[in-house]
């Protein structure tokens, strides 16, 4: 690492020319940054109101056509976002007050969707393979809970009236009210009852009562009301869905417990008090205080940064297994920031800690004993940045530091900066001594790779050519000392920086990492894909998000106290 | 167990598929099929369709790189004749070679979006144009898939193709292959037992408890077919949200007590104990899946299904016996590259090309395994393998050059007697958009208006068949 850091505001050569943005954006057709990132001001409100081909919700989306763009307004999206696979597995778990949901691991796999997480509802559906993974899990659930008289009691309260009718409707009332996280129409429950008491024929080992439970949870379970987050809501003249608090009560509990309200949600709901933000504030901060908003947390992490991935690397000259360590580090790592300590993404891009065994210590170069227990670990402050310069986060393969896959991702995932797909051709074949030099033969200014490689991905790779195929720090790379210094172009300019330190702190101050954070946090929070109506919602959140440092949890709670939580459009404006 | 908990009897049935139960259920074997399909479907008499995929190209001529795929001449196949083409990945064929019908020069019609592998994948089985959005290795295909279209039209009640796939559901390009529509990838299963349990059923159980169960479920479906119809009926309802709605509407199925879909008690407790993510499961979860196919072509589960065999660019590390002692491959997406590599640029694999050769020849022999298990079922006509056709192919020609020219086309069975047999055929620089209409026909899917069907995939395309694959 360079001895000559220099500040970031030394460090970062104010340029903002519409000049060079249009240079950037000749790298494809459309734009490259995306229309979430920038502020309100400068050149790339005027990406952000183009909007850049990122997509929709459900197909029916759009692009900005009306005011709209300027305003948080809603987006169209799917009146019936399915339930994800472990939705559905957490709903279970909840409605019938089980300790720990079903395995649904080998229930019929979901295609990926637009968002890369696995709850874009919209884009979901229930296949004949699915519906009969649903049917097999539900009759096996039921059958369970009926044959437990400990899981029935939970389920029957003790306090329902003994006349059987009236006992069977006030089970099917209280039941079927959780299940479907709303209150039964009249004729509903007519229905439903009538279903109840048709288990006395079909199951007739065991008592009426019984056996009317049993073929309500095997039926509930099914149901589209159960399977679907059926979005309710009254339509205005102009296409906007007002949703009703049933509908507003799920979309809270499915955003932070990826579950079932409880109780004290659907009853603000009963009260009509969810069109009020402060009171969606309120449950917002109650429910984030629960452990179930920690898996979400984590989930989320988890999903956006690939986590996944690292368990099937296995670099040489490391411990076998250290992908799956370097894994545990980086959720260890996020659950201690996000969750114990209410952090913000500025946190996790600019950490100097960690956790680490022994196994990790060795990779960062760590003294003092360790083995295989997990403790926190204070890095060195000069060469180490959060989750940038964690090993899972620089390792792809071996004898390879892949600054072009690092780069990659930091620009899709951490910038959204939309990078156009790579040439069909063959590039030629690499010249030089170092990665850097190798890379920069194919991909360097005047080559046909410097478009996308020359202006985006390879200054944010190179920064971290600090660190070897498996993250560990150098300054040398085959005999010559590491070139780790760049220059990124931002909305608000061009960024110079000298080694992973500085390209954190670049990037944690940047409107676009903001933005980028909360895009994703809406997609996953809100179980759909961005839409270009989105953006002035992205662009206030992100903004406070960077000059606030905003905490994960209060963006969170941003993302509900919005307008546009309460409504959606089944077409765009 | 008692018969009044259904699941629990279903989960001591799981324990007796496991070996950990007495044999307490007589099941059923599958030796009666003929006589039961003569029986219950006079006429006319059903066709099937599979296809398995294979990725990453084969080793045919191309890029500098010599022929070890394809024969060396056009014309009849023979045992003898495909027993001599020693260093063709074909040779594998020959056990049956009366059935085979080989088919070169069809290409693919559009090009990729930034990724090959996945621009391949959207055209394989959907000649449609690959997605402007999304794109790269995110890019779609903008129309159903060729098993879509015959399981509407042939399957009872028009009900979905059998999806399945061997290796990981999660990764890169994980799912590629069938299509409901223009950007509708269809989830695909990769566990057997998951998949074998629900096929079976209630196959097995006594007909007093399969009565009980059917009534329970006609209770419940009647009860979610009425909530559908009723949130169908909504005037609010996106276009895309219909067609959702209506997908599970449609999958909704009341028991149909006929044939049985059980397999052996061993094989069953075989699919039951193992891991279809593990990559070293690869060979023996894609039989699994083979035996699946033949097993719900035979008691008219589906009649149309696919097998993804690996991932979109399958990174599988093949051992395979025989081959170099057995010895853990290379990354085979990086042996099809010739680099150790995913990208354009690596140290050389020594004898790739070679691995590459073994590789097709294990797909080759995966593909007569499938075949072995189609011939094992008899129908009015002689076996499932008559009466219907299986294909093998590749959703890449090369694997270097990942061109989408002379996809390898390896079929098996008449389809009734509409396909040619024990041929290699080529079909001239083609569109595979006709292979496809061809095949269509041989099932019997036809036009709204009774004729033969010349227009699937992408409406740009030439229409019509490819003469030489009939026969």
């Amino acid at each position: 690492m360079p001895h000559t850091h220099r500040s970031r505001s030394a460090s970062i050569r104010v340029q903002v020319s519409l000049g060079l943005l249009l240079a950037v954006t000749a790298c494809s057709s459309g734009t490259i940054l995306d229309p979430n990132g920038p502020s309100s001001d400068g050149p790339g409100a005027s990406n952000g109101a183009a909007g850049s081909g990122a997509g929709g919700t459900g197909g029916t989306n759009g692009e900005c056509r009306s005011t709209s763009c300027d305003t948080e307004s809603p987006v169209a999206s799917s009146g019936f976002p399915r339930l994800s696979h472990s939705q559905w597995g957490n709903s279970v778990r909840d409605l019938l007050f089980l300790s720990a949901g079903p395995d649904v691991s080998s229930f019929t796999t979901d295609p990926q969707t637009r968002t890369k997480f696995d709850n874009n509802g919209g884009e979901l559906d229930v296949s004949r393979g699915l519906w009969g993974d649903y049917q097999v899990a539900s009759e096996q659930l039921a059958a369970d809970l009926v044959a437990d008289s400990s899981r029935m009691a939970k389920l029957v309260p003790a306090s329902l009236p003994t006349d059987p009718k009236a006992k069977a409707r006030a089970f099917v009332t209280a039941f079927a009210r959780r299940a479907y996280r709303r209150p039964l129409t009249a004729p509903e429950l007519d229905a439903h009852v009538a279903l109840f008491e048709q288990g006395a024929a079909l199951f007739p080992a065991v008592d009426a009562f019984t056996a009317g439970v049993q073929l309500t949870v095997q039926a509930l379970l099914q149901s589209p009301h159960f399977v679907y987050r059926v979005e309710r809501g009254t339509a205005d003249a102009k296409g906007t869905i007002a949703l009703d608090q049933y509908a507003i009560a799920s979309r809270l509990s499915f955003m932070l417990w990826d579950s079932l309200p409880d109780d004290a949600l659907l009853a603000a709901a009963d009260g009509g008090k969810l069109n009020d933000a402060s009171e969606r504030k309120a449950q917002a901060l109650r429910m984030l205080a629960d452990p179930k908003a920690k898996s979400k947390l984590a989930d989320f992490h988890k999903q956006l940064l690939e986590l996944g991935r690292y368990d099937d690397m296995h670099p040489k000259g490391v411990p076998a297994g250290i992908g799956a360590e370097m894994r545990e580090e980086t959720q260890r790592f996020v659950a201690d920031v996000v969750i114990d300590h209410d952090g913000s993404l500025k946190d996790l891009l600019t950490a100097t800690h960690s956790f680490v065994n022994g196994d990790l210590a060795a990779l960062y170069g760590l003294t003092g004993s360790h083995d295989s227990t997990w403790k926190r670990a204070e890095l060195d402050p000069m060469t180490r940045s959060g989750l940038l310069t964690q090993p899972g986060f620089l390792t792809y393969r071996s004898g390879d530091t892949a600054p072009i896959l690092r780069g990659v991702f930091i620009n899709q995932k951490i910038l959204c900066a939309a990078l156009p797909p790579p040439p069909a051709f063959m590039p030629p074949m690499m010249t030089g001594t170092t990665r850097r030099e190798r890379v920069n033969s194919i991909t360097g200014k005047g080559t046909c790779g410097e478009s996308c490689h020359a202006r985006l991905i390879n200054p944010a790779g190179y920064p971290l050519e600090y660190f070897d195929d498996v993250g560990r720090y150098r300054n040398q790379d085959k005999g010559k000392a590491v070139d780790a210094a760049a220059e990124y172009t931002l909305s608000d300019g061009v960024h110079s920086y000298d080694g992973p330190v500085q390209w954190g702190q670049t990037i944690a101050h940047s409107s676009e990492a903001h933005a980028c954070y909360v895009r994703h946090w809406l997609e996953f929070g809100y179980g759909r894909a961005y839409a270009a109506g989105d953006a002035p919602l992205i662009a206030r959140i992100g903004e406070a998000s960077r000059t606030q440092s905003l905490s994960v949890r209060a963006l969170l709670v941003e993302l509900i106290a919005s307008p546009t939580f309460t409504t959606r459009r089944t077409e765009s404006p | 167990m008692t018969i009044s908990h259904p699941l629990g009897k279903r989960i001591s049935r799981r324990a007796v598929l496991r070996g950990a139960g007495t044999v307490a259920l007589g099941l059923p074997l599958l030796d009666a099929f003929s006589t039961r399909r003569a029986e219950a479907a006079p006429a006319p008499t059903p066709r099937f369709a599979v296809f398995i995929r294979q990725g990453n190209g084969v080793a045919q001529a191309g890029n500098g790189e010599t022929e070890l795929f394809w024969p060396r001449n056009l014309g009849p196949l023979t045992t003898a004749s495909l027993m001599a083409e020693k260093d063709r990945a074909v040779v594998e064929l020959a056990p049956h070679a009366k059935n085979i019908l080989l088919v070169r020069g069809t290409r693919f019609a559009f090009p990729g979006n930034g990724c090959g592998h996945s621009g391949g994948g959207n055209q394989v089985l959907t000649a449609a144009q690959v997605s402007q959005d999304p794109k790269g290795a995110d890019s779609l295909a903008m129309g159903e898939s060729v098993d879509n279209r015959m399981a509407s039209a042939i399957n009872p009640d028009g009900a979905e193709p059998l999806t399945l796939m061997t290796g990981p559901t999660m990764g890169y390009l994980p799912i590629v292959l069938s299509y409901r529509g223009p950007k509708m990838l269809r989830g695909a299963e990769n566990d057997p037992f998951s998949v074998y349990t629900r096929m079976m059923g209630l196959a097995g159980m006594d007909q007093a408890l399969i009565r009980q169960i059917s009534s329970r479920r006609k209770s419940v479906n009647d009860l979610v077919r009425s909530q559908l119809q009723s949130l169908l009926s909504s005037s609010a309802l996106s276009s895309e949200d219909h067609k959702r709605l209506d997908l599970h509407l449609s999958a909704i199925r009341d028991v149909e007590v006929k044939m049985a879909c059980v397999l052996p008690q061993m094989r069953a407790q075989e699919l039951d104990g193992i891991d279809p993510v593990d990559g070293n499961n690869y060979i023996p979860v894609t039989q699994m899946h083979m035996d699946l196919v033949a097993l719900s072509f035979a008691c008219d589960y589906s009649r149309v299904a696919t097998i993804q065999m690996g991932q979109g660019n399958d990174s599988t590390q093949f051992s395979i016996p025989g081959f170099m002692n057995g010895v853990t491959l290379p990354r085979y997406h990086q042996i099809s590259h010739r680099i150790f590599s995913d990208g354009a640029t690596g140290d050389p694999i020594a004898g790739a090309q070679g691995m590459h050769h073994e590789i097709d020849k294990l797909h080759a022999r995966l593909f007569v395994y499938l075949l072995d298990k189609l011939a094992s079922y008899g129908t009015p006509e002689g076996t499932l393998l008559d009466s219907g056709v299986a294909a093998w192919t590749n959703d890449l020609g090369h694997g270097v050059s990942h061109t989408y020219a002379n996809i390898p086309w390896v079929l098996a069975g008449s389809a009734g007697g509409y396909l040619k047999q024990g041929a290699y055929v080529d079909a001239g620089n083609v569109t595979h958009n006709k292979l496809f209409n061809t095949l269509l026909n041989a099932v019997g899917v036809r036009k709204s208006d009774g004729s033969l069907v010349d227009d699937f995939g992408d409406p740009s395309l030439d229409k019509g068949e490819i003469a030489a694959m009939k026969a």
